[in-house]
């Protein structure tokens, strides 16, 4: 399946990406608050691998996404991107008019697959849009391209003049999909593309896009919040808490050794089908920061376990600790993991 | 303060054990719609002993809100209902209340209005829109508080100020001011749980209640409502579509599908040994940690059909990959019971049943 070599070879890589978003309060007596929704991320994603983004809601995993493939502005720092045509390009930098040519590459897949879809347009012309605007596909080749995807994303090929109310939320979250893999792009974002799906929909929905996958060489960005979707489906996982990563490795790294207390928190958090598993619970305290007023030190020092004096006034660093695994923990390195199982 | 609550589990009186507190027969309810008559829930039975939780799990569109809702009478005027939901009041000292059934009574009668918010009441799926955006925290627990238990204000005050207490929130008494706007997903299904408990329910209905909260807080939020159960003897009717939750939670779990219920067990049977094939698929389709990784998951063909109109046959039949035509597209399956496990599948009736049919 993967060669050996396009494991090694990067797509993409962030390099102190950095979002701000500021608000104003009050007429006269303004207050402009900042908040940092993303925050001196690093990362970097393998040709053909499943990069997995956990994290809770209002973490930034969206906005990060977002970010990586331009739908929003970052306020500073580097994306570059191996281009199929133009070579390795820094997505930042880029004017709109050198973005548009770079479009079919990067795609994204919707959370919610009842708004997404513009109720106006038959499924036709929604999945035709991308291949006539961004890949610039016309006539009879565009019309083979889609029916060619719609068939690939199992949709009916018959109904694709009906409009996106016919159907159901797994149909619907197929032609998402075919929305999304029209353009032949490389590297796609799956933002949530799985979570408003009932369970038994969500396993068709994974297993196509496992096999799409495989079949059409793509890299994924999966972004989720349910942590037994991302460990069946991603090869490396990075763990975000208020806009920061705090832990990036391998999968089954991840799972059977987290590093950072609060993966390890957010691990044995998961509620299990077998019952057998009556294991302890680490319950985190209290809520996430407001992200607009974050703690000096640590991000997650209020809530650590395991405090310590130095957690409270300096930030860690996101460190190799071991080969390939990182973790942005002080006591990453004292730090064990309790006996779960 | 007030001396409330102070009774716990293991002082419950034995001789009520056995008893139930909903008993639900037959129940159905039918919406009128321009395609036909959409049978939402289409026979349902089952009932809750008394201090246990009822898991009743199914996808989306299955009926299992519907169902909750008709026990509080929360459906529209024109809702075709049908059946009996036996509701059996339980107080802790020795009066016995009389039973009454849910679905008979009139929508804004007083007895239901009684009931809604008293002796049953409801945890809200959506903690962000269940609360009115108008009125502080307080008012809306304190107005229930006075409805159901005292009319002094200061007293009710009391109670709620306490009761927010015991669901874990700091400063209570400066929340009661607070408006749901100003407080985070977590806080507020607290909040939620804190404003269905007040009355002292005997049954309390959990609409989903950790579906749109975070792992961590949901993790919270269950332990919670774990421990509450054990202190005050409430039991449970839990509704949700995950089958880790109702693991950890509940004693017995119904499964619904397509307005019916298609097996029902103890938490360990239904999730250890399945019967009906929709439970077994269901399971399978999970992805679950350290089993399914680099596997393709067992995906369920197919989509839940539309219930308009829908024959009188197995709701599963279109999707069952053991579907035997000219039996299960006949009627639907009998109920089959095995200590206290039972299931509605034609692959369980034995040979002479099936030859009576």
């Amino acid at each position: 399946m993967k060669k050996e070599n396009e494991l090694n070879d990067t797509l993409i890589e962030v390099k102190n990406l950095n979002k701000c978003f500021y608000s104003t309060k009050g007429i006269i007596n303004k207050i402009h608050t900042e908040v940092r929704a993303v925050n001196n991320v690093n990362m970097s994603i393998k040709r053909g691998e499943v990069m997995g983004l956990v994290g809770e809601s209002g973490c930034g995993k969206t906005t990060l996404g977002r970010c990586l493939i331009r739908a929003l502005n970052p306020t500073s720092g580097d994306v570059l991107f191996k281009s199929k045509e133009n070579g390795t390009v820094n997505l930042t930098k880029l004017s709109h008019k050198q973005l548009l040519s770079l479009r079919k590459e990067i795609q994204l897949i919707f959370q919610d697959p009842y708004s997404s879809l513009d109720p106006r347009m038959t499924v036709y012309d929604i999945i035709s849009e991308p291949a006539k605007y961004a890949a610039g596909l016309k006539g009879e080749v565009l019309k083979r391209k889609v029916l060619d995807i719609a068939k690939k994303v199992s949709l009916d090929i018959r109904h694709l003049n009906r409009y996106p109310h016919a159907f159901s939320g797994g149909q619907r979250q197929r032609i998402s999909i075919a929305r999304a893999l029209v353009t032949d792009p490389v590297f796609v974002v799956a933002d949530e593309a799985v979570s408003a799906l009932d369970v038994s929909v969500q396993a068709q929905i994974l297993n196509l896009l496992q096999d799409l996958q495989s079949e059409l060489n793509l890299t994924y960005l999966f972004i989720t919040h349910d942590l037994s979707v991302i460990e069946h489906i991603a090869d490396r996982i990075t763990v975000m808490y208020l806009g920061q990563i705090i832990e990036m490795t391998a999968t089954e790294e991840l799972f059977q050794n987290p590093k950072h207390p609060y993966t390890e928190a957010l691990l044995s958090a998961i509620p299990h089908a077998d019952t057998e598993k009556n294991k302890k619970r680490i319950i985190l305290e209290g809520d996430l920061p407001d992200p607009a007023n974050l703690p000096s030190g640590c991000p997650f020092s209020p809530r650590c376990r395991y405090i310590k004096e130095i957690c409270k006034t300096k930030r860690p660093e996101l460190l190799e600790t071991t080969p390939e695994h990182f973790v942005a923990c002080h006591l990453s390195k004292r730090f064990k993991r309790r006996n779960l199982a | 303060m007030l001396p409330t609550h102070t009774n716990n589990r293991k002082k419950l009186n034995l001789t009520k054990q056995n008893k139930y507190i909903l008993d639900v027969r037959n129940l159905k309810i039918h919406f009128k719609v321009d395609e036909g008559i959409l049978k939402a829930v289409d026979g349902v039975t089952f009932r809750i002993p008394v201090g246990k939780t009822l898991g009743l799990v199914g996808e989306s569109g299955c009926g299992k809100s519907v169902t909750a809702y008709s026990l509080l009478q929360l459906l529209p005027k024109k809702t075709g209902i049908s059946g009996q939901s036996i509701f059996q009041p339980w107080t802790r000292d020795e009066t016995v209340p009389e039973a009454v059934d849910l679905v008979s009574l009139p929508f804004n009668g007083k007895k239901i209005r009684n009931i809604r918010g008293g002796a049953i009441s409801m945890i809200f799926q959506e903690p962000m829109t269940s609360f009115s955006p108008v009125h502080s925290i307080g008012n809306q627990i304190i107005e229930a508080i006075r409805l159901h238990r005292t009319r002094n204000y200061k007293h009710a005050h009391d109670i709620a100020a306490e009761m927010l207490s015991k669901v874990g929130i700091p400063d209570p008494v400066r929340m009661l001011n607070d408006y749901p706007g100003q407080l985070s997903g977590g806080m507020r299904q607290r909040a939620m749980i804190a404003m269905a408990l007040c009355c002292n329910p005997s049954l309390l209905i959990a609409d989903e209640p950790t579906t749109a909260l975070d792992v961590t807080v949901q993790a919270q939020v269950l332990e919670l409502m774990k421990s509450l159960q054990e202190e005050l003897g409430t039991t449970m009717l839990f509704i949700t579509h995950d089958l880790g939750v109702i693991a950890e939670l509940a004693d017995y779990v119904a499964v619904m599908y397509l307005g019916r219920i298609v097996e029902y067990g103890t938490v360990t049977d239904i999730i250890k040994t399945p019967r009906h094939p929709y439970t077994q698929a269901l399971l399978k389709a999970i992805p679950r940690l350290g089993k399914t990784r680099g596997t393709r998951l067992e995906s369920i063909e197919g989509t839940v059909p539309i219930p308009i109109d829908f024959p009188d046959m197995c709701p599963f039949f279109s999707r069952c990959s053991k579907a035997m035509k000219g039996t299960c597209n006949k009627q639907f399956p009998p109920s089959t019971e095995k200590d206290e496990h039972s299931v509605n599948c034609f692959l369980y009736c034995n040979e002479e049943r099936k030859a009576q049919l």
